[in-house]
């Protein structure tokens, strides 16, 4: 207990002997990396109280929690090595220092209970009679003790590396990689990352600074980021009541520069402001950015729940995908977001029967149509039964005409009685003939015209066909720094 | 929407074309001439000759056609309706059950002027003439048998010259002589027929005078109810008048006497051949119609004569083709109907029947051209259209039949050439 107080005592002297860290940042900084530099290099060569010392050298000059993580990890490794009571008692220290100084760290549980094994290993070291050294050995100290199988499972503790965001002036806002994603944090901000990623830190006024860091589980990196002040520049600050919305600004061609809640600078003068969001209407504003003044945008996006359409299937790339009689996707595949309800899918491509079906989007979900689209058939039997359709129709008009002729020859010459016709003359016969025959053509041309017709529309050969698959899409909360939402996923 | 024009298009030239056939069966009831083709029987030129069919003249409410079929010959009767529809009444009477096996052309068909009596003169099997009369159904009424000599050395040939219908004074070797009983001339011979002849009774028979070649034989009513007899002389084309008495007196044992005509005849320009006519308009007037034998040629005449005086009456129409004639009385006057069987007609020789208009009371008009000329609306190459005319008591009217080959067509209505009636509808209902 007394070299517990001891090591407190000493961590908060020297912290306050060197100051706060941000009022010192740049010499303080590098005191404290050069600390931990040398302090990793230590703990590499089983110098576990020099490595552990100059992570506390490292907290003082920059009071980072990780720092008091690592020290802990030093003499957590010491006392393994050593079996040594006061050892695990200083990790023991250091791990409770490092939990109080940062309550929310992400390893708290794992740290608690390394906690709780060392203290049980002290006890059970301390309760263990002593040894004296066997005579006639001229050895000075017995062999240590090997450590409980509880210490054995919490595996080898090393030094954890930590990347230090810092910006002149401070509380600048951080993204990763892509301003869509939203903000990251605010500087400064120390803390661990894997692989690599662009550091993007704006703020209001100063210029935006892009910066690409490589995270080494072994080091300091820290990102000092001098930002320079423009005061020409005008702010605008886009939030809108659906988290998550794409924005827009001035050109829709390039695409979104963000998604809601986001700040920027923006240059001065009349900007166009589109807000989106799948399934709800479509949010304009224009807005006159004035230099050094803050705008705010609020979008209120209005909606109904949609579920999502997806076409696939062979071929889809020359397809047209039309709903409810508006072209969805000049191209497949195509995956939009649809209100629920229902739809009347038509899938057009030259040369192939079309797919046309009724089907019903639900919300929070996906339907999946994968299309197998049937060639047309050819239609010369349709085309044939068209010229016998025209050629009986002819033949029906000249047979009507001539039995027409015949009539009204008959009707003038009974008429005027020069010679009157008799009642058997040949041409009641004919004429008679050409009628029904005409009639009978008319009708077989009828029939070999709706024939053709029919052979027009008929369905031919294996209807083009859709696989229809519904999957649901699960809705679940989204928080990242500085926004909460509902984000959406598919799962089956 | 191509294919939805297409279909529209030809729906409505459909339409447009499309016919009622019934229109035709219609307008075949609207004619004014009554077609019949030849009927089930077993000639194979149907309507060689025809005339008035008995009844005709009992009924007022229709009208009959008798004809007379060759190859083999047979006797038909068509009956017409009020309404011109026709049927056989008589569906042909097969004359070889009568003896005769082949008929003269043309045969002679005749209709008794007070009677229904249709009688048949032609050559029998037997080289004989028969008289095949009757009403309805033919039956043998007389039969003269060839190349026998009657009387004082009177020899009769086996081909009928020419025949008609005389009322003659009674015979006196019978009671009651019938009204009217055709009468046969051969050559220069008269041959008389009676029913119910005694038996052995020789068949009364006359010469007339040598030199007289009879061509056509007519009937004139004198005033006490006999009938004068009128030859025309096929030798010097003459007309001639006999009183009947003389075919009486030449009877039995009195050889016959040549009998002059009597008043002498004036000089017509035409020798008439076999079948040449000798048609009755009163009892002043006939129509002769003459023409030559088919072997000789074609030549026709047609003259109305005056039988009192023997001297022709009006124009006269010297022409080929005329083949036969009947005479005709409407509300609108006196006309000759003249059939031309082998007339051309646009080109085609299917025959027509002319029709000439009579003065009242007179011959034919000045000038002596056809009013009226009817031939089949569709005529056919050799349709013989008007080889045999008859003019048909129908409903009280007068109407035209005329004969074609294996076609009989009666005119119920008939316009002149210049538009106006020859006579209206007859028929009922029309």
């Amino acid at each position: 207990m007394r070299s517990r107080v001891a090591f407190v005592v000493g961590m908060v002297v020297f912290a306050l002997a060197t100051g706060p860290a941000l009022g010192q940042p740049a010499g303080a900084l590098t005191k404290a990396q050069s600390a931990f530099d040398q302090a990793q290099l230590d703990y590499l060569q089983g110098k576990y109280d020099d490595a552990a010392r100059g992570f506390v050298d490292a907290f003082a000059a920059r009071q980072f929690p990780q720092f008091l993580y690592n020290a802990g990890a030093s003499y957590h490794m010491k006392g393994k090595q050593t079996s040594d009571p006061e050892a695990y008692q200083k990790a023991v220290d250091a791990y409770t220092e490092y939990l109080k100084k940062d309550p929310q760290a992400a390893d708290k549980a794992k740290v608690e209970k390394a906690i709780g094994v060392l203290e049980a290993e002290i006890k059970r070291l301390k309760d263990q009679p002593a040894t004296e050294p066997a005579a006639g050995t001229g050895s000075a100290a017995p062999p240590p003790v090997a450590p409980s199988q509880e210490v054995q499972q919490l595996g080898e503790v090393k030094p954890r590396g930590l990347i230090v965001i810092e910006s002149d002036p401070s509380n600048a806002t951080i993204y990763l990689d892509d301003k869509r994603k939203g903000a990251f944090a605010t500087t400064p901000w120390s803390g661990s990352l894997e692989g690599d990623h662009k550091v993007i830190i704006e703020k209001r006024g100063y210029t935006v600074i892009e910066k690409p860091v490589s995270a080494d589980p072994s080091k300091l990196l820290v990102l000092l980021a001098s930002m320079s002040q423009q005061s020409f520049l005008g702010w605008v600050e886009v939030s809108s009541n659906v988290p998550g919305a794409d924005i827009f600004i001035d050109d829709k061609a390039v695409g979104a520069v963000g998604r809601t809640p986001l700040s920027q600078n923006i240059k001065p003068g009349k900007h166009t402001f589109w807000i989106s969001a799948d399934g709800y209407d479509e949010y304009k504003q224009e807005i006159e950015v004035i230099p050094n003044e803050t705008h705010a945008i609020k979008a209120q996006l209005k909606g109904s729940p949609v579920g999502k359409l997806n076409v696939t299937g062979i071929g889809i790339e020359d397809a047209t995908i039309i709903v409810d009689g508006k072209t969805l996707c000049e191209r497949g595949p195509c995956l939009k977001s649809l209100q629920q309800g229902d739809h009347t899918v038509s899938v057009q491509r030259p040369g192939f029967k079309p797919y046309t079906k009724q089907i019903t989007i639900q919300a929070k979900t996906e339907t999946q149509v994968r299309i197998t689209l049937a060639p047309n058939p050819s239609r010369s039997d349709a085309i044939v039964a068209y010229v016998l359709a025209a050629g009986f129709g002819g033949g029906g008009v000249f047979l009507g005409l001539q039995a027409n002729k015949y009539r009204d020859d008959l009707k003038k010459e009974i008429a005027a009685g020069h010679p009157p016709p008799d009642s058997n003359d040949p041409r009641f016969t004919k004429g008679k003939i050409f009628a029904i025959a005409a009639d009978a053509t008319f009708v077989v041309a009828g029939i070999t015209a709706l024939t053709a017709v029919y052979y027009t529309f008929r369905e031919k050969g294996a209807p083009s066909a859709g696989l229809i698959d519904v999957r649901a899409l699960a809705l679940r909360p989204e928080i990242g720094p500085g926004y909460a939402g509902i984000g959406m996923g598919v799962s089956w | 929407m191509r294919t939805i024009n297409t279909t529209m298009l030809l729906a409505a030239a459909a339409s447009l074309a499309a016919c009622k056939w019934t229109e035709f069966d219609d307008l075949s009831g609207q004619t004014w001439v009554e077609s019949t083709e030849k009927p089930d029987v077993k000639s194979s030129d149907f309507g060689v000759a025809i005339t008035r069919g008995a009844d005709a003249n009992d009924s007022a409410t229709s009208g009959t056609l008798a004809v007379i079929g060759a190859g083999p010959g047979t006797y038909s009767e068509i009956a017409y309706t009020g309404t011109g529809s026709s049927s056989l009444k008589t569906s042909g009477q097969v004359l070889s059950a009568l003896g005769i096996m082949t008929l003269d052309s043309p045969p002679i068909l005749l209709s008794s002027p007070t009677s229904s009596e249709i009688a048949l003169v032609t050559t029998g099997d037997t080289g004989s003439i028969v008289v095949a009369a009757g009403k309805h159904t033919l039956e043998i009424h007389q039969l003269f048998i060839g190349n026998t000599t009657l009387g004082t050395g009177v020899a009769i040939a086996t081909t009928p010259d020419a025949a008609t219908y005389v009322h003659p004074p009674n015979f006196p070797a019978i009671a009651t002589a019938p009204d009217n009983e055709p009468i046969v001339a051969v050559g220069d011979t008269l041959l008389g027929t009676v029913y119910g002849l005694p038996t052995n009774t020789q068949q009364p028979a006359c010469k007339i005078t040598a030199g007289v070649q009879v061509r056509a034989l007519g009937a004139i009513r004198n005033v006490g109810g006999t009938d004068d007899v009128l030859v025309w002389n096929g030798v010097d084309g003459k007309l001639l008048r006999y009183a009947a008495i003389v075919f009486n007196g030449c009877t039995t044992t009195a050889p016959v006497t040549a009998i002059a005509s009597t008043p002498p005849a004036d000089t017509p320009a035409f020798l008439p051949g076999h079948g040449s006519q000798i048609a009755t308009i009163d009892s002043t007037r006939v129509l002769l119609q003459g023409h030559e034998d088919v072997t000789k040629g074609n030549a026709s005449f047609l003259q109305v004569y005056d039988v009192t005086t023997l001297k022709p009456v009006g124009k006269s129409v010297a022409k080929d083709g005329m083949r036969s004639a009947a005479f005709l009385k409407t509300d609108t006057g006196e006309y000759a109907v003249v059939g031309l069987p082998g007339a051309t007609i646009d080109g085609t020789s299917g025959g027509q029947v002319e029709i000439y208009k009579l003065t009242t009371g007179g011959g034919l008009a000045d000038p002596a051209v056809p009013v009226a000329i009817l031939h089949d609306a569709q005529p056919e190459s050799n349709e013989v259209f008007g080889r045999s005319v008859a003019v048909v008591p129908f409903l009280g009217k007068s109407v035209i039949a005329v004969a074609a080959d294996n076609e009989i067509f009666m005119y119920f209505r008939a316009n002149l050439t210049d538009g106006t009636p020859l006579y209206a509808e007859t028929r009922q209902g029309r």
